[in-house]
């Protein structure tokens, strides 16, 4: 099931073929490779976006991860758990 | 120009009779359990797994879409969630994301009007193309589907089931032989081979009501309505039994109407589910206040008033009732939608029982003009016409959920 997380994270991501592409996170004192990034979206808030991003790790755990540009923040949304 | 009453002219059956036919090649994209294919597609881990969309467990919501292999269990699209956490308790649950199936669905629509420039998007996970004139470049109809339907999965990770016939509704049937990952082409002339035998469920329009009833006169298959006298048809259904009497013969439109050329909106609305049956006015009149703000803002934003206001509320016996108003003149003003949906509700006395959902839509939509201040003033609700701009200006500007009124708030606290 997926669980809720909601925390702010530390990315490092890249800007690809003119779209942002997230590489690595840090979240519980753990750094986090991301292998793939399986899904994008965007929600506009006004005049401002938050961008999501569907990820998989290099054991393909499922994590997703928003780009809010209000703020220039990262925010890991929700993780899956078994 | 009605080309449909030609359609029972030829017999040959090769795949590219369609090009040569002279008539329309009409196609009909269906993407295969759309939502829940997404969120498998983001999270290969639920691949092979029963994923229903929609409500959570313990919530009151229904069944977005789910997985083929949730659909073995029984579960259906609209089922209430309970229900479907009774059928297949294993299910993954996941809560609906709007944004995340909008951003796919228009990334396929673009891919699509690379293939043909009259796309008609006819839901979230629904397109008709017409790609009588462009078929040739692709090499011919099948290489062009098969394209798009390797485009997609390339780009998304997602199946697409595709129909082709020379009519839309035989098309959006084609769409629904094969599913998933299907492709079902219906060449002129064969439509009835295709059609009689089904059972007549699977008539476009054709609920489980008008079933029910074609079954008491002893249609139970497209055949059998095509071969049905027509004026006992006119007789029993109206014009629509004739309508359907033509469709069950293979005549029907294929008119694209490209979403540039789409109809003009004639109402919008939204609506409310409790997570419990509310008794509660302050909370009930909040919900209206809240849902009379949303609709006027979109009114104001698509620049239209209305003059009829409609309120809708479901009972805990599910039963739903409506009641609606007509004004003298017309509002996009919030707090005049909301005092005329709430004056119905009391009228009606619809709060005397415990309400399960509420909804407010508007109709009779007139194009807005631009209001003087002399209007302005002489208007009973001027005032709130102001309040409602400083909104809209926010919302804009901070997003869709950063002010409302008090009384609309406190029905989230």
């Amino acid at each position: 099931m997926y669980q809720d997380i909601e925390e702010p994270v530390d990315v490092i991501a890249v800007f690809e073929n003119g779209a942002m592409k997230p590489l690595r996170f840090r979240w519980n004192g753990r750094a986090i490779k991301i292998k793939r990034v399986t899904g994008t979206w965007k929600a506009d808030v006004g005049q401002s976006k938050i961008r999501y991003f569907a990820v998989l790790d290099q054991a393909s755990n499922f994590f997703q991860l928003a780009y809010d540009e209000r703020n220039t923040s990262w925010v890991l949304n929700k993780i899956w758990v078994e | 120009m009605n080309k449909k009453r030609k359609f029972c002219a030829n017999d040959r059956t090769r795949k590219d009779q369609l090009e040569k036919s002279g008539r329309k090649i009409i196609m009909h994209l269906d993407m295969d359990a759309f939502f829940a294919s997404v969120e498998q597609a983001h999270d290969p881990r639920l691949r092979g797994k029963p994923v229903i969309v929609g409500g959570v467990p313990g919530g009151r919501g229904v069944v977005s879409t789910c997985s083929y292999e949730a659909r073995k269990y029984g579960v259906r699209s609209a089922m209430p969630t309970a229900r479907a956490v009774k059928l297949c308790p294993e299910g993954i649950f996941i809560h609906t994301s709007a944004n995340k199936y909008s951003h796919v669905s228009l990334s396929i629509l673009s891919i699509l009007n690379e293939y043909s420039p009259n796309v008609e998007p006819f839901s979230i996970d629904e397109a008709f193309l017409d790609v009588t004139e462009t078929a040739e470049r692709f090499g011919g109809p099948k290489q062009l589907a098969l394209q798009i339907k390797n485009r997609i999965r390339e780009k998304h990770n997602l199946t697409a089931s595709i129909g082709i016939a020379s009519v839309r509704f035989i098309a959006k049937i084609a769409s629904s032989i094969s599913k998933p990952d299907g492709l079902t082409i219906i060449e002129p002339g064969r439509e009835k081979e295709y059609l009689w035998p089904m059972p007549i469920c699977n008539l476009w329009g054709v609920g489980p009501k008008s079933e029910e009833a074609f079954k008491r006169i002893g249609i139970k298959t497209i055949g059998d309505l095509a071969r049905f006298p027509k004026h006992r048809l006119k007789r029993y259904f109206g014009i629509v039994g004739e309508t359907l009497r033509d469709m069950a013969n293979g005549i029907g439109e294929d008119e694209i109407r490209p979403f540039y050329d789409e109809p003009e909106v004639k109402s919008m609305g939204h609506e409310h589910t409790f997570e419990r049956d509310i008794s509660n006015p302050d909370l009930i009149s909040g919900m209206l206040l809240f849902l009379s703000e949303k609709v006027s803002h979109r009114l104001r934003q698509s620049n239209f008033r209305c003059k009829t206001i409609t309120i809708k509320v479901r009972h805990s016996d599910f039963r739903l009732k409506s009641r609606e108003a007509t004004l003298v003149m017309p509002t996009d003003c919030a707090v005049t939608i909301y005092q005329c949906a709430r004056l119905l509700l009391v009228k009606n006395r619809f709060m005397e029982r415990p309400i399960r959902l509420i909804g407010v839509s508007v109709s009779k939509l007139e194009k807005n003009a631009v209001e003087s201040q002399l209007e302005l003033m002489a208007n009973p609700h001027g005032r709130q016409i102001v309040v409602d701009r400083v909104i809209d200006s926010l919302k804009s500007k901070y997003g869709e959920h950063m002010i409302c009124r008090a009384r609309a708030r406190m029905v989230f606290q």
